[in-house]
């Protein structure tokens, strides 16, 4: 009875330090394959990736990153189907993470399911996000307005578009053009002229948002404003053939507009 | 041993070894724990061993599921996908080493453990040779870690019973409690390695002891309890498998359920007859095959791995993958169809190994196979592919394995969700009509009569036919006081047609018996009164027509007839019982 109570004693402490062994092993070889996989999902090699976090998530099952970079990988490797089901089930444990409400609405994109992606970007720009939330939202915002405006819903579109500019902060150069573009493109482009000025506020010098503005203006039909615009940005370097076309095109008619006034 | 006694010698004498080397307070402590345990009566101390048993079997069973998994680290590499010349030499070379062990040093590991478990119960009084233990370890850990298609289940249930086996021979147990002593063990064992204490003492009272003997079913139950907390110790509380969310919208959705019931009792039909033909011809060929068979199924079975890998191995983790969504219906039919066939490679080519691992693993494809076919025709279906493997597991568990309470009950523990318990009661029972109506031995039985061994099959016992008291008494008015008859009356009818046992009602209301001696005597002398009172009467135990005829022939002992009395009125007789009419009952039974 008592070399029993020993043995039994002796075996805990075995088994101790032999689980202890096992569980570091494990949690060593999730984090070595979910490296690898993050490494062949860098390289655009999905198909391995999705083995490599498969073979993380045997040692660590319950690790939510691996299973969200799993379903990218998925996602990325063409099998939307796996990776949709992949992330519903994700969602349904964290129903308001912006980042899952996101990948499934991009999913939802690609199968051409409007409402669906609708209801998942939402979720995406209401949803919680760990890292640069603002940032986030925006992101995403802008990827549903430009999915909107590709699918011709320019109704939906616009709301978004607007919402999306009240969110942008001015100083925000990247989102604020970004958001420029969207109008431009929805064919609001009084908006996206007065989202081009608030840039220039900033940063007065820019070719890109100078061209925009310049076009828009253009667009317009104010001309001054335009050869104004237009005329800096090739003085800050932007050689491109439209700009001088557009120009050519103001001088000529103001060249025009000026002969017909003398006679 | 005697349970009445105080001091129980057996035990006692096995304390005797007082520990060397302890010295002082730690010597008196020690004495004094003795003293306290030699006191305590056997039944009391079962149920102690009971919790060590436990205790033993979980910290084995862990060790052993950590053996498995580096074994197939080192054999097999960590990821996903094994190259293509491990994944053909390694399970085929490890079966080379492990048919040397199994043939040549532990002849005993040969098969799953469950049969073997059964026979130590009712052939061996609970014998399971040590090295038993060592052996299913070693080569089951080989053989699994290789890639194998079988799992660690059933050989955790054989070394509980080992280890359980081993403590109660060191501990002099009586003969009785050493033979019920298997079966804990063996709950223990099978807790510890599902993560599951209530399927394993279902299980265990289900197939290996085939009643709810109370003197069994509180050390089973500790036992299983105690293995489970140790192995949650070391390997973590979560379930054995994460599964996600279910719940049935609409009651038209156990169709879906039924439809895989069928399709789970039709594969694991196939599995059974495969094992069925596949294994005595095997075992057929000779001796000097045996050593190349485990090689050969390995082979074979990496000759699968290398387009599907999933099927070595037990397959958790696929399992788990395919509890979510992470298959295609396609992937998931091919998994399963070929998982049947590794799994009937390696059992029939006699590698040591469990069976529930793999049952889980087709069922879960199969499940999750019918589920992702489903949806695709039916869009309107609620439940999830996922739900499906889940309740295939169970469907597959009780068509393949024939235990219909464990299999349900297993889904249900394995999953801690109450809302499947209808589409699993459907699709189990209807999987496990559909194996019982096309396989009418089950598994377990049929190998162990492949075995030339004859072990009790509890489904027989299960659902053999009681005869009952009603089923042979007879209605017969010549033997017994009649309605509205007085007492007097109904014994000068006895005396006049001279019957040989007579039954008259007391003013009681109970029913006693004239014997012939006393008929004789009142017929002798007619002039003697006849009242209750004068008249010898014995009182005999009255039955009813439910009772069973083993409960009649306990009471029946010496007496000549007995009455069959209503239980909701005593007073009024339904028929009288005598040993012939029993043994009629029953060899006309046996003729039908």
């Amino acid at each position: 009875m008592f070399s029993s109570f020993l043995l039994l004693a002796g075996l805990f402490v075995v088994t101790g330090f032999l689980s202890k062994m096992f569980h570091a092993q494990q949690a060593s070889l999730a984090r070595y394959w979910a490296a690898q996989g993050e490494a062949q999902l860098r390289n655009g090699n999905a198909p391995d990736a999705i083995e490599d976090y498969r073979s993380a998530l045997v040692y660590e099952p319950d690790d939510r990153q691996n299973e969200f970079r799993l379903a990218q990988a998925l996602a990325a490797a063409g099998r939307t189907q796996e990776a949709q089901a992949y992330l519903v089930r994700l969602l349904e444990l964290s129903p308001g993470n912006g980042e899952i409400n996101r990948e499934l609405g991009r999913l939802a994109v690609r199968a051409r399911s409007g409402q669906e992606a609708i209801d998942y970007y939402h979720g995406a720009i209401n949803g919680a996000w760990l890292d640069r939330p603002r940032q986030q939202r925006i992101a995403s915002r802008e990827e549903l307005s430009s999915f909107l405006l590709d699918a011709g819903d320019t109704t939906h579109a616009e709301d978004e578009l607007l919402a999306l500019a009240a969110t942008v902060p001015d100083d925000d150069t990247t989102d604020v053009l970004q958001a420029a573009g969207l109008f431009l493109r929805a064919r609001h482009v009084d908006r996206a002229l007065r989202e081009y000025q608030i840039v220039l506020k900033n940063d007065p010098g820019n070719p890109v948002v100078l061209t925009g503005a310049g076009t828009c203006a253009y667009q317009l039909g104010d001309y001054r404003a335009a050869e104004d615009y237009l005329s800096r940005a090739q003085r800050e370097g932007n050689r491109d053939a439209a700009v001088q076309d557009m120009l050519d095109k103001i001088r000529a008619a103001a060249a025009s507009h000026e002969g017909g006034a003398k006679k | 041993m005697s349970e009445a006694s105080v001091e129980t010698p057996g035990i006692g004498s096995a304390l005797e070894a007082e520990p060397p080397g302890l010295r002082g307070a730690s010597r008196k402590f020690w004495r004094a724990w003795l003293g306290a345990f030699r006191t305590i009566p056997e039944t009391q101390f079962f149920l102690l061993l009971a919790i060590v048993i436990g205790l033993f079997s979980g910290l084995v069973v862990v060790c052993f599921r950590m053996c498995i998994e580096w074994t197939s680290i080192l054999l097999l590499g960590s990821g996903m996908h094994p190259s293509m010349l491990r994944t053909l030499l390694v399970p085929s070379a490890c079966g080379i080493l492990v048919a040397i062990l199994a043939l040549r040093v532990f002849p005993l590991v040969r098969g799953s453990g469950v049969n073997q478990t059964k026979a130590a119960v009712y052939i061996y009084d609970g014998y399971v040779p040590f090295s038993t233990v060592i052996g299913k370890f070693i080569t089951c850990a080989l053989a699994i870690g290789s890639g194998q298609s079988l799992g660690p289940e059933d050989p955790a249930l054989q070394m509980g019973a080992g280890i359980a086996s081993k403590l109660g021979r060191g501990l002099h147990l009586s003969q009785e409690k050493l033979r019920l002593i298997a079966p804990v063990g063996a709950a223990a064992g099978l807790a510890a390695a599902f993560n599951a204490p209530v399927s394993a003492v279902l299980f265990v009272i289900e197939e290996v002891i085939g009643n709810w003997s109370g003197g069994v079913l509180g050390a089973v139950v500790l036992a299983a309890v105690s293995s489970v907390v140790v192995m949650r110790r070391f390997m973590g509380s979560a379930a054995l498998f994460r599964i996600p969310p279910f719940e049935l919208q609409h009651p038209a959705e156990l169709l879906a359920f039924a439809v895989l019931g069928i399709v789970g009792g039709g594969a694991s039909l196939i599995l059974v007859k495969f094992i069925a033909w596949a294994r005595p011809r095997l075992m057929a060929l000779p001796t000097w095959s045996r050593y190349l068979q485990p090689a050969g199924a390995g082979l074979l079975i990496g000759v699968i791995g290398i387009w599907l890998p999933q099927v070595m191995g037990a397959g958790y983790p696929i399992i788990d993958q395919a509890l979510h969504d992470q298959y295609t219906w396609k992937m998931l039919l091919l998994l399963g169809a070929f998982k049947i066939l590794a799994t009937g490679f390696s059992f029939t080519s006699g590698t040591p190994g469990g069976m529930f691992a793999p049952t889980l693993f087709i069922g879960a494809m199969i499940g999750g196979a019918v589920g992702g076919i489903e949806h695709h025709f039916f869009h309107g279906l609620t439940g999830t592919v996922g739900a499906f493997a889940l309740v295939g597991m169970g469907t597959l568990f009780a068509g393949f394995l024939r235990i219909p309470i464990t299999s349900v009950f297993m889904v249900i523990e394995v999953s801690g969700n109450y809302s499947a318990i209808l589409p699993v009661m459907i699709s189990n029972g209807i999987a496990y009509l559909i194996s019982r109506h096309y396989q009418s031995v089950p598994l377990f039985d049929m190998l162990s009569r492949q075995d030339g061994v004859v072990l009790p099959s509890i489904e027989e016992q299960r659902e053999r036919v009681n005869l009952r008291v009603e089923d042979a008494m007879r209605i017969s008015a010549e033997d017994a006081q009649r309605e509205g008859e007085t007492f007097e009356e109904a014994v000068r009818r006895a005396v006049a047609t001279k019957k040989g046992n007579f039954l008259v009602r007391l003013t009681s209301g109970e029913w006693a018996l004239i014997e012939p001696g006393t008929l004789e005597q009142l017929a002798a002398s007619p002039s003697i009164p006849i009242s209750a009172e004068r008249v010898d009467t014995r009182r005999p135990p009255a039955l009813h027509l439910d009772q069973t005829l083993e409960e009649a022939l306990h009471s029946i002992q010496d007496w000549a007839i007995l009455p069959v009395v209503n239980r909701a009125d005593l007073r009024r007789l339904e028929g009288v019982l005598a040993l012939e009419d029993v043994l009629a009952a029953y060899r006309k039974s046996s003729s039908d």
